[in-house]
């Protein structure tokens, strides 16, 4: 049962009042009717499933109904920091990997 | 728009009316009762923040209240529900009045929903509150955590509500028209035991 | 008659924890036994020398108690004194007696003294090697559920209740700064210099009393008995504000972010149903800042042939008998020992007025404290032996005792026999490292304690005392009030100085590390060797397993079965590792150890459901006219968690007697239908135009003032997820309807866009479902009803069909909208909740005149059908576009936006000609009314499996009409008109019918716009 900061309401909460909306920071493409079929497709369909450092979009569904982002370690499940829709995570694979030195 | 008859004699029934039909419960420990009030949602985006906070003021005399927490005064209460989101609850059936001078008064984008009909608000107070409040929400309702003037939207039992805390042992809860039976008997049931 | 092995007078224990002149009596197995107050069932049957507790698992053999706690292998009963109170897999060691407890063995059938499958087991034992299941009940599959049957009855694994359980369970939220798991002497140091430092703090103890292993040894705190320690401690914590103590509470699971279930037995020790007004068991959901495991450790017992023989058990365990029960659960004792402080067991005994024939250490000497004690006693002390073997069938009757070499692999002499009638072992302690893994730690090995002991994986999470390898009550006590002042500095609080109790400091000898006794045999050829005891997994089996080449722990424990039981191998766990990590040749640390999941120890069902049972097991949502549809007889449909009215009977009606008079009704006069739950939102905003442009699949932008539109709403996917009707009250505000449903998708769908895609847009919603009450009078004398008590203007020149008006019905403000999803003259009332049931009734009272007949979802079912309109769900599954309902009529591709969904219907696959369509079938029968959900195919005549090419989503007889209508989809079905398909039925018959259009009533739609 996560315990999750909501940067909206800027306190801690558990997870019974939030709702996971899948990957964070995807996109929808600015032209649609011109995406080919398999630049559709992976908009549509294809996320990544890291084993580590990742971004989702969760929802504070039963509290100030605001999407914002939550950096998580899906290997701990710790959830490395929260930010509001709209702002870049400070804390990236990438980040993490230069701090440990592992991936 | 005002929605309640110009005719008095129009029985209104609350939302307890469904199936407990009761306005009151409770025992030596508790007491739990519903209040007939007005509910306005004003939805503000943060640009229009300031000249919003001038219109409520000069209707309500309360200021916009900070992050999950709520201003009162004698007949007016503001909470917080999220960073564009108020509730404003009035005195019974002026609701519609005091949207109108809101309306007049406040500039940009911005919106005024009337939900006096959609939800309810309930008062918990006794001794056994904070221990039937704890079997019902998941939101730590310790005093360290939750003082008098906090507001915050979680989740009850399956359902959920708006709940702030007014006194040592009282506290208000708002819930939705269609989940207060529902609501009601749980704490009821909640209620009837240490 | 059998001897009581109850102990009193001067050989009675100064520190026992039951009470003399309370007895109580309990029934086991169907016989009455006498126990006193404080017993456990195990210290009362083994009082009343009740060797035998039930029956193993697989050989069915005789099995006594072993230990004293939660780690009981053997003693696992079924309770409950009548049928309602039957809970299975109570640990004997665990319960504690009351007036009246009825128990019983969970193994053995007819019985635990004389059992089928212990004749079965020895007829069989050596036949059923491990993967013994897996490799005779694989094949035929099919066999699988007779022989489970039939090794269900005869192993027994415990029942459930077949009636409802009158007791009341509850879950309570709880928040602590620090949670202290497990009250001994270290849960109790810990917690106390938390709360002096003001932590919020949770102490809680699996036991009924606490002080853990303080209750069971003869140890001195601050100059005194540990008792009076643990009472002031006690009575401090209770007098300290925001401390909750808890016992009978077990932390049965830790889940992540230091959330944690404690299952509280409330009243489980008084009676078998909970006395009035309580609550039987609690599940408090903690969440705490930081959790301080103090959980203890639990004894290795020594793993040897027939080890398993009654009157085999732990050295702990005897020794918490002897001092907290006065229980001595034998006359004549063998110690075998790999340690200095299994000594305490023969003493313990010995001081008790009973026989010790023997201490067998497995090393070449002892500590001087220990040894010296042992001399003054008398004690025979035989050092570098193990006992090798038990003899004995029903109670041990002899130890054969050999000398072993330095590391303990073989027997270096003849077994000598030793006479006696109970062998306590002690191979060292286990920290009981379970919670710390729940969430993803590994435990580390260590080599100078012999055990694993928790990680660092959680930082939020500390360990002392036996959990975390301190076993010296000294050390426990000087490292738990350190513990306990860094938990409360983690959380950010100020912490007091650490303190602590004071006790002697014991010098200890090291202990030998040793997990399987030698045997003159190799382990798969000696008599059996348990290593555990619940499910009957032997040294030799874990040998076997290795040697068919499972390398992986986790593989040997499910080939074996080891740790499988419910008492998830709490005792077996490191003697398997060990002997498999030996057979592999590896260490410990390298094999590793299973991982340990929640629960702890079992947990009941009623205990996680808490009140969320019978009237509380779901929501029930409802409309504001509620009470008058009970009241008038309706019948109740679960739409999400809203009841709505079903139909309405009358007295003598078949439910199809009760839809055709409404119908009926409907089409030829008035009807009124109670749309309140239908999802409202309300949605303001200078760009909420542009907004609906964006969501829904046609044009929104030119809607005029007082107009009603309906709309698709699609996923990115291009799949209908919702349809309804949208009302533009003034340029910048609309509401917007939902399928009752789907209300909170669409809501957070809207939400979700706004908030993450298009913030730029000014455009608020907010949900307002509960806020109106809506009532549908639809029928042809429907103006002429609402004419008689509203102040608008119905004149259907001005008022049309798709617009909305704002007056007064029955004098309560009201918006009115012109929309039908009957087909017929319809008017949708929308008043303020609370003013709901007043017009309703209002409505009636007028309406009298005109039949007005109030029908449920089930008529409005048949209403919409008969004109083919569609609902979202039913005709719908996720997997159908606007165009494979023939809609391509609500959707716009020229919009300057390109909405959602709409990129994907030119994908390839969604312009398949062949995808299913939504057309009308007319059954050849007209009285054959084709069950929702049957398949539909074009070649009845063709070989099973047929080609299925579509099924039937709605099927009503419709009395309007006089015939059967259905809607259904049908791979390339809109070229398909006129042609036949066949519905082929369980029972063997067809359903033949004709695909035609699915408007079957008034299909130029005059009525609605009259």
């Amino acid at each position: 049962m996560f315990n999750i900061h909501c940067p909206y309401c800027e306190e801690y909460r558990s997870e019974e009042e939030f709702h996971p909306s899948g990957e964070a920071h995807i996109e929808r493409p600015k032209d649609p009717a011109n995406c080919t079929e398999e630049e559709w497709g992976n908009y549509l369909f294809f996320r990544k499933n890291p084993r580590g450092i990742h971004h989702e979009l969760w929802h504070h569904s039963i509290g100030c109904r605001k999407f914002f982002n939550i950096t998580r370690n899906t290997q701990t499940y710790e959830i490395l920091e929260t930010y509001k829709s709209g702002e870049k995570p400070t804390i990236t694979a990438s980040t993490v990997s230069k701090k440990t030195g592992v991936k | 728009m005002n929605l309640h008859p110009k005719n008095a004699d129009m029985q209104a029934h609350h939302s307890m009316y469904h199936v407990s039909r009761k306005h009151e419960a409770g025992n030596e420990h508790y007491a739990l009762t519903e209040k007939a009030v007005g509910h306005l949602i004003i939805r503000i985006p943060e640009k229009n923040l300031k000249t919003a906070a001038k219109a409520i003021k000069s209707v309500t005399k309360l200021a916009i209240p900070k992050t999950l927490e709520a201003t009162s005064n004698k007949d007016f209460s503001l909470f917080w529900l999220s960073p564009d989101e108020l509730l404003l609850i009035t005195p019974e059936k002026t609701e519609a009045d005091i949207e109108d001078k809101l309306r007049d008064k406040m500039e940009g984008h911005f919106a005024i929903v009337d939900v006096t009909g959609g939800q309810t608000l309930l008062e918990l107070s006794g001794e056994r509150a904070e221990t039937i409040l704890k079997k019902s929400t998941i939101y730590d309702v310790h005093e360290s955590n939750f003082p008098i003037g906090k507001v915050v939207t979680t989740k009850f039992a399956q359902s959920q509500i708006i709940m702030t805390r007014v006194s040592a042992d009282g506290f208000q809860l708002i819930v939705r028209r269609s989940f207060s039976d529902y609501i009601w008997q749980w704490m009821v049931d909640a209620g009837s035991r240490v | 008659m059998k001897h009581s092995n109850r102990i009193s007078g001067n050989l009675a224990s100064n520190q026992s924890r039951v009470d003399e002149n309370k007895q109580i009596s309990f029934e086991f197995n169907k016989k009455s036994y006498k126990g006193l107050a404080g017993d456990t069932i195990a210290s009362a049957l083994l009082a009343n020398s009740v060797d035998i507790v039930g029956r193993s698992f697989k050989y069915g053999r005789p099995r006594g108690i072993v230990t004293a706690g939660a780690d009981e292998p053997n003693g696992i009963l079924q309770l409950g004194a009548n049928e309602a109170s039957q809970i299975p897999n109570i640990r004997a060691t665990q319960q504690q007696i009351y007036p009246g407890l009825v128990c019983s063995s969970t193994n053995g059938w007819p019985n635990a003294e004389t059992d089928v499958m212990g004749v079965v087991g020895k007829l069989l034992g050596h036949v059923m090697p491990p993967g013994f299941y897996y490799k005779t009940f694989m094949a035929p599959s099919k066999l699988w559920m007779t022989y489970e049957k039939m090794i269900r009855k005869g192993a027994g694994l415990g029942r459930t209740s077949l009636e409802n359980d009158p007791d009341k369970y509850e879950n309570i939220n709880q928040f602590a700064d620090i949670l202290v798991v497990g009250a001994g002497p270290a849960g109790i140091t810990a917690a106390l210099n938390a709360a002096r430092s003001g932590a919020r703090v949770i102490l809680c103890d699996e036991q009924n009393e606490f002080g853990g292993n303080l209750l069971s040894e003869k140890v001195m705190i601050d100059g005194e008995p540990a008792q009076a320690w643990i009472d002031s401690s006690i009575t401090e914590l209770s007098e300290t504000d925001n401390v909750l103590l808890l016992k009978n509470s077990t932390v049965n699971g830790y889940h992540d972010h230091n959330f944690l279930t404690i299952h509280e037995r409330c009243t489980d020790h008084l009676s078998d149903n909970a006395p009035a007004g309580s609550v039987r068991q609690r599940m408090h959901r903690v969440r705490a800042k930081q959790v301080i495991l103090a959980a203890g450790a639990h004894e290795r017992p020594l793993v040897y042939a027939n080890n398993d023989v009654p009157g085999c058990m732990l050295a702990s365990s005897v020794t918490t008998y002897i001092n907290r029960y006065n229980v001595v659960p034998g006359r004549s004792l063998v110690l075998m020992t790999t340690n200095d402080n299994a000594y305490q067991t023969a003493f313990a005994w010995q001081k008790a007025g009973r026989h010790v024939a023997a201490i067998v250490d497995t090393r070449s000497s002892a500590g001087e404290i220990v040894t010296q004690q042992a001399t003054e006693l008398g004690l025979n002390v035989i050092y570098s032996s193990v006992v090798t073997e038990t003899k004995g069938g029903k109670r041990v009757k002899a130890a054969l005792v050999a000398t072993i070499d330095a590391d303990g692999t073989q027997v270096t002499s003849d077994a000598s026999e030793i006479g006696c009638d109970t062998i306590a072992s002690s191979g060292g302690w286990s920290p009981a490292v379970h919670l710390s893994c729940h969430t993803g730690g590994k435990p580390n090995w260590r080599d100078d304690i012999q055990g694993f002991v928790p990680d660092d994986f959680n930082k939020d999470m500390f360990v002392t005392g036996a959990g975390n390898g301190i076993y010296a009550l000294a050390d426990i006590l000087k490292d738990a009030a350190k513990i306990g002042t860094a938990a409360v500095k983690a959380c950010g609080l100020t912490a007091k100085r650490a303190s602590s109790a004071k006790t002697d400091e014991v010098e200890v000898a090291p202990s030998m590390p040793l997990y399987l006794a030698p045997h003159s045999k190799p382990s798969t050829r000696a008599p059996k060797q348990f290593v555990d005891f619940q499910l009957d997994v032997t040294a030799g089996s874990i040998e076997i397993a290795v040697n068919e080449g499972f390398e992986s722990i986790e593989h040997v424990k499910r080939y074996t079965a080891l740790g499988f039981g419910t008492d998830q191998g709490k005792s077996s766990n490191i003697n398997g590792i060990a002997i498999a990590a030996k057979k592999m040749g590896k260490t410990i640390p390298e094999t590793g150890t299973t991982i340990f999941r929640p629960n702890y120890t079992p947990v009941t069902f009623g205990a996680i459901a808490g009140r969320n049972v019978e009237e509380f097991f779901d929501i029930e949502r409802y409309s504001a006219m509620h009470s008058w549809h009970v009241e008038h007889g309706a019948l109740f449909e679960d739409v999400g968690q809203w009841k709505r009215p079903w139909y309405f009977p009358k007295a003598g009606e078949s439910m199809q007697d009760t839809l055709n008079r409404e119908c009926l009704a409907t089409r030829e006069s008035v009807g009124i239908l109670d749309a309140s739950t239908l999802g409202k939102i309300d949605i303001q905003g200078p760009d909420a135009r542009e907004f609906l442009n964006r969501v829904y699949t046609n044009a929104w932008l030119k809607l005029p003032v007082g107009r009603c539109r309906y709309g698709l709403m699609c996923r990115e996917d291009g799949m209908v997820f919702d349809d309804g009707v949208t009302s533009c009250i003034s340029d910048n505000h609309f509401i917007m309807t939902t399928t009752s449903g789907g209300a909170a998708g669409v809501f957070n769908w809207l939400e979700e866009w706004h908030q993450t895609e298009w913030p730029e847009l000014e455009v608020y919603f907010n949900s307002v479902t509960d806020q109106w009450a809506t009532m549908s009078l639809s029928g042809p004398n429907a103006r002429k009803l609402l004419a008689e008590i509203t102040d608008i203007d119905l004149n259907p020149e001005t008022f049309k069909f798709m617009d909305l008006r704002e007056g007064e019905v029955a004098g309560v403000p009201a918006r009115v909208f012109r929309i039908s999803f009957t087909g017929e003259q319809s008017y949708e009332i929308n008043v303020q909740a609370n003013y709901g049931l007043a017009v309703w009734e209002k409505l009636f009272e007028h309406g009298e005149k005109y039949n007005l007949t109030p029908y449920g979802t089930e008529t409005m079912h048949v209403l919409r059908a008969e004109k083919g309109f569609i609902i979202v769900g039913q005709e719908t599954d996720g997997s159908m576009m606007p165009d494979d309902l023939d809609m391509g009529w609500a959707v716009s591709r020229n919009k300057e936006f390109n909405f959602l969904g709409q990129r994907s219907m030119s994908r390839t696959d969604s312009v398949r000609e062949d995808r299913k369509q939504l057309v009308g079938l007319r059954t050849k029968d007209p009285k054959a009314v084709a069950p929702e959900g049957s398949q539909i195919v074009f070649d009845p005549e063709q070989e099973i499996p047929m080609t299925m090419v579509g099924h039937v989503t709605s099927s009503y007889y419709s009395a309007c009409l006089g015939h059967s209508i259905a809607m259904a989809v049908v791979k390339g079905g809109l070229k398909k008109m006129g042609e036949t398909v066949f519905m082929p039925q369980a029972d063997g018959t067809n359903i033949e019918a004709e695909i035609c259009s699915p408007v079957f009533y008034d299909p130029k739609g005059d009525r609605q716009n009259v």
